[in-house]
């Protein structure tokens, strides 16, 4: 009899752990800080894509299952890094909400891997607007007390929304790529990424814009002052045995001084200074 | 980009795109990707064997054993076409409300149902939920291979809703 496909992601070597690098640019000089690791399913099957794996996933109802042994995979795989880079894992909140012993697991892989907690950072991925709010608040409080870092995936959409800005409080808030992407000329998109920098310097988070895939999409982020970047700009996820050197040439890039001017300064009408289109 | 190039993207069908470099001359040749389709059936035999049957005519061919793995699959991808089987174990009564997510779903993908319970109930059924075609089990590969071509004709596609 053949396996499930949710045996076949369960098994050993079931999932695979690529990893894409988040870059600080500051000044003229980029450096990968950390990488964000990120599942692919079994090979040669369409659930090799992380959305369908996950969706999968979520309607199996085996959301903790899934995050257990993708966690498990991404940290194995993160152990040949260097110690300087942080790390971070996607979590869905509805594992940390229904899962209690979660953060247990978690500390027991990293030191397995002998990853230290404080380059942890734990990506909180929600699709499903009901979560026990007590457990999850419980877990997230854990991670705090060992000095792992709590960041936002997909602001700006979905279910990462002001009630979970608020509840998580995360440290790091990643922007979703639809408000990154062309928001270059588009000055609905820079307002919304002006705000919610603001919203995370206000509550002492910092702020990733992902998805930058273009050299103007960069210069408007950059122009706004958000400096953590990721996105195929800089590389595509890779397995990450490929990523040192990808990083050692990241950290060589040159990176313009100033955002270049291609595009005129406007105001809008809510006083935020903006590229225009012309 | 050619006019066939042009033409292909022009009504937003899926192409392949060919780079050729000869004596100098660089250009591509736009060809059309073959149909993507959907076998779901929790029999792992017939399913591997529908599927190479399919792929061996040139599809590009998925495959599910139960519902949430076709589900998200449809949820995901875009497909020309879905042969399921109606009698999943583990889909139940609930096979005819899975006829109809994928056939409400965002493509919209013909549907061929392959069902051992070939009564009129429920072939009047799966029409209701949106199948195209209906076909007893055992069926030839032949008679399946020639559904999925009707059903991915031009002709039926136009009479489609």
């Amino acid at each position: 009899m053949s396996s499930s496909m949710l045996d076949r992601i369960l098994a050993p070597n079931g999932l695979r752990c690529y990893a894409q690098p988040i870059v600080h640019i500051c000044g003229s000089r980029c450096t990968v800080t950390s990488v964000e690791c990120l599942s692919r399913g079994p090979r040669g099957t369409p659930f090799e894509s992380p959305g369908v794996l996950f969706d999968y996933a979520r309607r199996k109802v085996a959301e903790c299952d899934v995050d257990r042994v993708a966690v498990a995979t991404a940290l194995a795989g993160a152990q040949s890094l260097p110690g300087t880079l942080g790390i971070s894992v996607n979590v869905h909140a509805s594992t940390l909400g229904r899962d209690a012993m979660f953060v247990d697991f978690l500390v027991g892989v990293a030191r397995q891997c002998k990853i230290e907690l404080s380059r942890l950072t734990v990506e909180i991925v929600e699709h499903s607007p009901v979560w026990n709010a007590t457990k999850f608040l419980h877990s997230l409080r854990l991670m705090r007390e060992l000095k792992i870092r709590i960041a936002l995936d997909d602001v700006g959409t979905g279910q990462s929304n002001y009630r979970m800005i608020l509840d998580a409080a995360p440290d790091c808030f990643k922007i979703d790529s639809y408000l990154v992407q062309t928001a270059h000329a588009d000055y609905k998109r820079r307002a919304m990424l002006a705000s919610i920098l603001q919203l995370a310097r206000d509550l002492g988070g910092s702020v990733v814009a992902e998805g930058v895939e273009s050299v103007a999409d960069l210069e408007a982020v950059l122009y706004l002052g958000i400096t953590l970047i990721q996105g195929y700009i800089f590389s595509r996820p890779l397995p990450v045995a490929a990523l040192p050197p990808v990083i050692a040439r990241i950290n060589t890039l040159p990176v313009p001084t100033s955002p270049r001017p291609t595009l005129c300064l406007q105001k809008v009408s809510t006083g935020i200074h903006a590229f225009g289109e012309n | 980009m050619s006019q066939l190039g042009k033409k292909h993207k022009a009504i937003g069908a899926r192409v392949w795109r060919l780079e050729l470099r000869q004596f100098g001359h660089h250009r591509a040749l736009y060809l059309p990707a073959m149909p993507r389709l959907l076998v779901i059936d929790d029999d792992a035999d017939l399913r591997a064997a529908v599927t190479e049957y399919l792929l061996s005519l040139g599809y590009e061919v998925h495959q599910a054993a139960e519902r949430e793995e076709a589900e998200a699959l449809v949820a995901n991808y875009s497909y020309s076409l879905v042969i399921t089987d109606l009698s999943l174990t583990q889909l139940g009564a609930e096979g005819f409300d899975l006829l109809r997510t994928i056939s409400n779903s965002n493509s919209r993908p013909k549907l061929i149902v392959v069902s051992g319970h070939a009564g009129s109930g429920h072939r009047e059924l799966a029409k209701q939920c949106g199948a195209d075609a209906f076909l007893p089990k055992p069926t030839p590969l032949a008679t399946l291979g020639e559904a999925v071509r009707t059903c991915l004709s031009p002709q039926h596609t136009q009479k489609a809703p």
